[in-house]
């Protein structure tokens, strides 16, 4: 409960004081690795073929913000380069579409499962997108064209509905 | 070219192979239906019926079909279960799987397509045999298609694949009926030609699926019904969409213990429809079947590569028991509660066959089954289940579902909330007030302590909490009567939520009064003939789910049902208690005297302690619950019940909460709902205070927030209607033509405000804020001496804040809250 929620209930605040000089105390981590736009992407031409010979129109929806379905798949298939990151923490990594434009993808290693639900993945407490199973479901991926807040030790989370979210580590921002 | 796939092996030309598949001694069949009492005149869906039923199964090319903005093309094959003879056409029933794993190994998967050489393809299509094969043995051609081509690729699109899925269902349907039409060099059209009737669709779509099937009707609907779609079924649907579907039965199967779609997102479906379409005829129901989880209706995704149990997915649930949680969580594994793989199935087949062949075969005799009014069939074993049923004939008395359907009902009366003075209509499952209310959903006020209460509908329901036996909600209809006599019962749903007043006992109960012309009422309680009012179990999965209650209108007995006058829903038969409350309308369902299935099995554990502690837990969560509206958080618990030691700490902690903004925010957010019907969070109602502060006492809030909120809605958007509903809401009376003419010109000229103070001010007003503090406190009515006492009282500043905390420190109180 928070401080301020029991001086709601009760009329005086008897740990407001105490808690919010933690919170002061704790303070800001170091400087972030704050994205830049225009960081090298990964060229999406190398990827391999598409499961299926059509596109879809650049008009269809997505569930990445602002991004038409062909382009979501399109950086969601985009080739994973090799050795960079760390092992198991989640990447953030821009990737080049065919179109020009640059989105960022962000892959959280692990098994996942083929669940109707839809998992919304964040960073730093943002959220950036819904995430689809990568590769033979051993990373869950977002995409954005957002940067903002992609910051290399962002806690990442993912969440499906009606359940807790899941700390996937801490962001790691290459380019 | 088409190819043709016979029992999973794939034949390269255009083979037409067909496999004969009897089943005899796979399902229980008709013979073994008891054939005693009532039993003898019911339906057991369960059971098999008297075809033999064959097996084929199309492919015409794993990219055979490109739908309209999907990125990709898909499948089109599917396994056809039909009756071995068919006279004439007979009805068809398509089957459409939800997202899975498309293609996988006992080592790898992947959600591809197609399928890469290494790793087989799951056949998610040929897991539905059970309900596929009841239904062709009643007469019926069922389709069960593929759609692991969408499954591929449905994360890319924002309807998650629902519209491809629609366009799936209906490429289909045109590919079945080339085939009834005889449509020469197709091996179909000679074994269905002239058989398949095309003007009788039901659809069946699981989980993604679901959404699929429902966007598919709405399709089918938009180009003009060229198949005619009668009965709809989503089973642990997907809504991302929010899609409303009239005009053809639909049907919601609930998995309680759904791992995937936890949050049972699916409610929606009937909750939207429900008063979407005025004059809607067709039907709505909902099943919610306990312990069942999301996988195990399809036997393919129950074993094997990429399957399993879904439960998984809720993480750490309360495996052992412990001292806090007695019980292990009715939705683990090893729980007794839950239901093995193969009675799901059956439950599954059994809720869906009877629903198809009630709506789409027109079988009267399943019109318990589906309105939730039959007892169990034995075909499900120990599986139970509780109905929620929408009838199309039907009078509505009270929706309850925003506002303005809670204070005015059907009949343009004033509703009656007597002793309730926190409650409010709700949307307990909102997830922020301050976020839009989804397309065609119903704006609601959070309810006091909403994240806890596990409330699972997404629509606004009025939340009713009560303490004592007095809280009594009253809907008066038109007072010249009205003839009910054409209907057969009286429906509401309920749900009891998660809180601590529900957890002294396995289920809650109340009492419905009709009263008519003449004064005579009549009473029936609702008992344990609904698992309705089962209450929450304390674990880590908990859906406190809408569910039906019905009761027959032979059993109001001694009234003269064409004159009825008023519905009462009295909480008087237990001592505490909070529900939500939706839905009361007469129906008519050809149902009698038939009442809700008693049977609902050992749903309920242990509940935890907390509230059910020390004396002084319960006094502290009495206290809470009386001036927050919700059970206390567990240090607010502690803190709380260290004051019981002793009167004078008591009484000190009573007035420090009472003098609380949270308790002056819960007084006033009801108060802003009735009067204004504007939906506002606790959070949100600082800004609607003067620069200088919130008001100093309830009684001033309640006047600055009748000026704030005149002329605010569509309640009050002109003087007259300011007036009116100033009087409603503070007199319990409508303004007559005099008090219009003298308030009139004066809100005009100076604002509202002085006239909510004169009101508040009125020994009337004040008199009602006295009788149901006492309702609500110490559940009795006040004694003469009392009532004048207070009523002079709260005629001074502060007063209700002293009457409450006067009644909550009363010796009476602090009896009933430790008994």
């Amino acid at each position: 409960m928070s401080s301020q929620r029991w001086c709601r209930s009760v009329g005086w605040c008897p740990l407001a004081l105490v808690l919010s000089l933690v919170v002061a105390a704790c303070g800001h981590g170091s400087a972030a690795d704050q994205v830049q736009v225009g960081a090298a992407p990964v060229s999406s031409t190398a990827a391999p073929a598409p499961t299926s010979t059509t596109v879809a129109r650049a008009t269809d929806p997505s569930t990445a913000e602002g991004l038409s379905a062909a382009d979501f798949r399109e950086a969601v298939m985009a080739p994973v380069p090799a050795a960079k990151g760390r092992a198991g923490a989640p990447v953030a990594e821009p990737v080049r579409l065919a179109s020009g434009a640059t989105v960022w993808r962000i892959r959280i290693p692990g098994r996942f499962a083929v669940r109707s639900a839809r998992v919304v993945v964040s960073v730093g407490g943002r959220r950036v997108g819904e995430g689809v199973p990568g590769s033979h479901l051993r990373s869950l991926v977002a995409v954005t064209r957002n940067p903002s807040g992609l910051t290399t030790g962002a806690a990442v989370t993912y969440q499906w509905p009606g359940a807790e979210p899941v700390a996937a580590g801490r962001l790691v921002v290459v380019r | 070219m088409m190819r043709i796939v016979v029992q999973g092996r794939r034949a390269l030309g255009a083979v037409v192979l067909v496999t004969l598949v009897v089943l005899g001694g796979q399902l229980p069949t008709a013979a073994s239906v008891p054939a005693s009492g009532d039993a003898a005149a019911l339906v057991d869906p369960g059971l098999a019926g008297p075809q033999a039923v064959d097996e084929v199964r199309y492919d015409l090319g794993a990219e055979a079909f490109q739908p309209d903005g999907f990125p990709g093309k898909v499948e089109l094959k599917g396994a056809v279960y039909a009756p071995r003879t068919i006279v004439g056409r007979a009805p068809v029933v398509i089957l459409l799987h939800g997202r899975h794993v498309t293609c996988a190994t006992d080592t790898d998967a992947d959600l591809r397509w197609p399928c890469p050489v290494a790793l087989p393809e799951v056949p998610s299509y040929l897991g539905y045999g059970v309900l596929a094969r009841n239904l062709a043995s009643h007469g019926y051609v069922v389709v069960s298609i593929g759609a692991n081509g969408i499954n591929a690729a449905d994360g890319f699109l924002a309807d998650g694949g629902a519209s491809a899925r629609g366009q799936l269902v209906l490429e289909h349907l045109r590919r079945l009926r080339s085939w009834d039409q005889g449509t020469p060099g197709s091996a179909f059209s000679a074994r269905f030609a002239g058989h398949l009737d095309l003007a009788r669709v039901g659809l069946m779509g699981h989980s993604r699926g679901g959404e699929g099937v429902v966007a598919a009707a709405q399709l089918n609907q938009r180009i003009g019904s060229p198949f005619g779609i009668d009965a709809v079924m989503a089973l642990a649907p997907v809504d991302f969409g929010r899609r409303v579907l009239g005009g053809v039965p639909l049907g919601v199967v609930l998995p309680y213990c759904d791992g995937d779609v936890s949050d049972l997102q699916g409610a929606s479906y009937y909750d939207d429809a429900r008063y979407a379409s005025p004059g809607d005829p067709a039907p709505k129901m909902t099943a919610l079947l306990y312990g069942a989880n999301h996988n195990f209706f399809n036997s393919v995704w129950t074993t094997g590569p990429g399957s399993g149990d879904d439960t998984d997915f809720l993480g750490p649930i309360d495996q052992e028991p412990t001292r806090a949680d007695p019980a292990p969580d009715p939705c683990t594994a090893a729980s007794p509660l839950r239901l093995r793989a193969p009675v799901q199935e059956q439950a599954g087949a059994a809720l869906m066959a009877g629903f198809f062949r009630r709506y789409l075969g027109g079988e009267a005799a399943l019109t318990r089954f589906v309105t939730g009014t039959a007892p169990v069939p034995a075909s499900v074993g120990v599986a139970r289940w509780a109905v929620a049923h929408h009838a199309p004939d039907r009078l509505d008395v009270a929706r309850f579902d925003n506002a303005d359907h809670a204070r005015s009902n059907r009949f343009a009366q004033l509703s009656s909330l007597a002793a309730l003075p926190t409650t409010l209509v709700c949307d307990a499952s909102s997830p922020a007030f301050d976020e839009s209310p989804p397309p065609g959903g119903t704006p609601a006020t959070t309810c006091p302590g909403a994240p806890l209460l596990h409330a699972t509908n997404r629509t606004g329901a009025l939340d009713v909490a009560w303490r004592g036996r007095s809280a009594v909600v009253r809907e008066p209809l038109d007072p010249s009567g009205v003839d009910v006599s054409r209907f057969d019962g009286l429906r509401f749903r309920v749900a009891v939520t998660d809180d601590a007043r529900n957890a002294e006992r396995d289920r809650q109960d109340l009492r419905v009064v009709l009263e008519d012309t003449r004064g005579r009422r009549a009473a029936v309680t609702v008992g344990d003939r609904t698992s309705a009012l089962v209450r929450v179990n304390p674990s880590s999965v908990r859906h406190a789910l809408l569910n039906g209650v019905r009761l027959p209108l032979g059993e109001f007995r001694g009234i003269d049902l064409t004159a009825v006058r008023a519905v009462e829903l009295r909480f008087d038969r237990t001592p505490a208690g909070r529900a939500s409350v939706a839905d009361l309308a007469f129906t008519r369902e050809g149902t009698g005297s038939a009442v809700g299935a008693p049977d609902t099995g050992p749903l309920v554990r242990p509940p935890r302690a907390g509230c059910l502690g020390t004396d002084a837990q319960r006094w502290a969560c009495a206290v809470a619950q009386v001036v927050w509206g919700r059970d206390p958080l567990e240090d607010e618990l502690t803190f709380l019940a260290a004051a019981y030691r002793s009167p004078a700490d008591r009484s000190a902690m009573v007035r420090a909460v009472v003098g609380g903004a949270e308790a002056r925010d819960v007084r006033l957010l009801a108060h802003v709902q009735r009067f204004a019907q504007i939906d506002v969070a606790s959070e949100q109602l600082a800004s609607y205070f003067p620069p200088d502060g919130p008001p100093a006492t309830w009684q001033e809030g309640v006047v600055v927030l009748t000026g704030a909120f005149s002329y605010s809605s569509a309640r009050v958007s002109n003087t007259h209607q300011v007036i009116d509903a100033a009087y409603e809401t503070l007199l319990g009376r409508r303004a007559d033509p005099r008090a219009l003419a003298v308030w009139g010109p004066r809100v005009e000229q100076v604002g509202p405000e002085p006239m909510a103070r004169a009101l508040v001010a009125s020994s009337t007003a004040r008199r009602l804020v006295v009788e149901a503090r006492y309702a609500q406190i110490v559940g009795r009515v006040p004694t003469a001496g009392e009532r004048d006492r207070w009523v002079a009282r709260l005629a001074r500043a502060g007063g209700e804040e002293d009457l409450v905390a006067s009644l909550l420190g009363s010796a009476s109180f602090r009896a009933a809250a430790v008994a």
